[in-house]
């Protein structure tokens, strides 16, 4: 399996200069979602026992569990940090 | 809606470093670890669900191995209980570099970088 | 049918961005109750990470930026009309909220090389004891955890001293810290636009004054980082 910088630069038929590869690696790294590409997405469910649905989002992308785990999560924080002004999420 | 010679903004967002190979290198590392789909081929399912129980047993490893460090500062081990508990660790973290290399599964692919919680613990 | 979803603005003036978008699609506005979604079709599940989607995903973006703040949906974002309907009436008054908050503003990126020197960690006790094989392993993981709260600490250091130097200058930050990265610090500061040079300027300045740190300045960027948009979808793309 390819690495997936590979992938996104296997796409381009030049050489990329430093310059030109630092931008779209730049570009990468704002476009992506930051949760997924570094460990911090990971890093913070494994506080709880969520890290094994949130593990199944990022390597087996289990569709279904994980849209179920990222709501439940989500209604869990909204809970924590205030009154939401929206009456339901 | 097109960009003008009068609009301030960049066409493209600008990049300012003196050190443009090393941070192309080190972004490449970060990049490298996105995480791919598994396709539905039997083979990848397997290391998928390798992946997910390696990086839970990684996990509790470690938490084992820090627990262990307070057991032993906090002095209230004897020699020999230290003994055996630092040899049952070790054994626990060759076993799981065997399982690693078995699956060929990287520290990466574990996303063993535990962040912010590996400090807390 | 499926939309590839770029962002979401108040308000557009009309004019539908010119080009096509991924996959070859035109790039449609949609008015969404009183917000406006850019988007284009896409027919499939997965949208491939190539480099022309990427950059084509963040021009689409851009180009919104030249009118109005858009709040950006990340890379990979499939949704369908119901879907994207139901997530603009249920988060409404959110998304409101954070188009008022990132108004006239832009994300600058900020990222620190620092070469820590393992010299500076804490020495390794030097035992003349015979210990056994267990007992030595524990003392050498222990040392090694006394080095990394040493490094855990310098690192925050910087995070810190990057976020309270800048902290006039924007409107939001968001600092991350690795410690065990060469990249210590990883920062996005929402400012505004028109403070972008002195934004530039404090920065390169802070170089000066800690030169053993390599600093990569980015942007103006579309607030990325700042959106908090796209909490209920999942980003569909991929590599196989």
């Amino acid at each position: 399996m390819t690495s997936p910088f590979d992938q996104v630069v296997i796409g381009s038929d030049v050489e990329l200069s430093d310059d030109a590869e630092l931008s779209l690696l730049e570009t990468l790294d704002h476009v992506l979602n930051r949760g997924l590409v570094i460990a911090g997405e990971i890093t913070i469910s494994v506080a709880d026992v969520d890290l094994i649905f949130v593990g199944l989002n990022v390597m087996v992308s289990s569709v279904e569990t994980a849209q179920e785990v990222l709501r439940n999560r989500e209604i869990r924080a909204a809970k924590a940090i205030a009154p939401p002004e929206n009456s339901e999420s | 809606m097109k960009l003008s010679p009068e609009n301030p903004l960049s066409a493209e967002p600008e990049i300012d470093t003196s050190h443009a190979e090393e941070f192309v290198e080190q972004l490449r590392v970060t990049t490298d670890t996105l995480p791919s789909r598994i396709n539905i081929d039997p083979q990848s399912v397997e290391q998928g669900l390798a992946k997910l129980v390696l990086t839970l047993i990684e996990f509790i490893r470690r938490l084992l191995e820090k627990q262990a460090i307070r057991r032993m500062e906090g002095g209230d081990l004897s020699p020999e209980q230290l003994e055996d508990l630092g040899l049952a660790l070790m054994k626990l973290e060759t076993k799981l570099l065997e399982l690693k290399e078995q699956f060929g599964l990287e520290d990466e692919d574990l996303n063993i970088d535990l962040g912010p919680v590996g400090r807390l613990i | 049918m499926k939309y590839y979803a770029y962002c979401v603005l108040k308000s557009w003036d009309g004019t539908t961005p010119s080009g096509m978008g991924i996959d070859g699609q035109t790039i449609q506005t949609l008015v969404v109750e009183d917000v406006v979604v850019i988007v284009s079709q896409f027919d499939g599940d997965i949208v491939p990470i190539t480099r022309a989607n990427v950059l084509l995903h963040e021009s689409v973006v851009r180009s919104a930026l030249v009118q109005t703040t858009p709040l950006p949906f990340r890379f990979g974002t499939l949704v369908t009309d119901a879907g994207l309907r139901s997530f603009i009436h249920t988060r409404h008054k959110n998304l409101l909220s954070r188009l008022a908050a990132v108004q006239n503003c832009v994300e600058m990126s900020v990222k620190i090389i620092w070469q820590q020197l393992s010299e500076d960690s804490v020495e390794p006790a030097t035992s003349s004891e015979d210990v056994g094989a267990g007992t030595a392993f524990l003392r050498s993981k222990h040392q090694e955890l006394l080095g990394n709260s040493v490094l855990n600490q310098q690192a925050n250091e910087i995070g810190s001293w990057l976020k309270s130097s800048l902290t006039g200058l924007v409107r939001q930050e968001f600092v991350q810290v690795e410690p065990r990265h060469k990249i210590v610090v990883a920062a996005a500061f929402l400012i505004e636009k028109a403070r972008e040079y002195d934004f530039k300027h404090s920065v390169r300045e802070l170089q000066k004054n800690r030169p053993e740190l390599h600093f990569l300045t980015s942007g103006p960027w579309p607030p990325y980082t700042f959106a908090n948009i796209d909490l209920e979808f999942e980003t569909h793309f991929g590599v196989s």
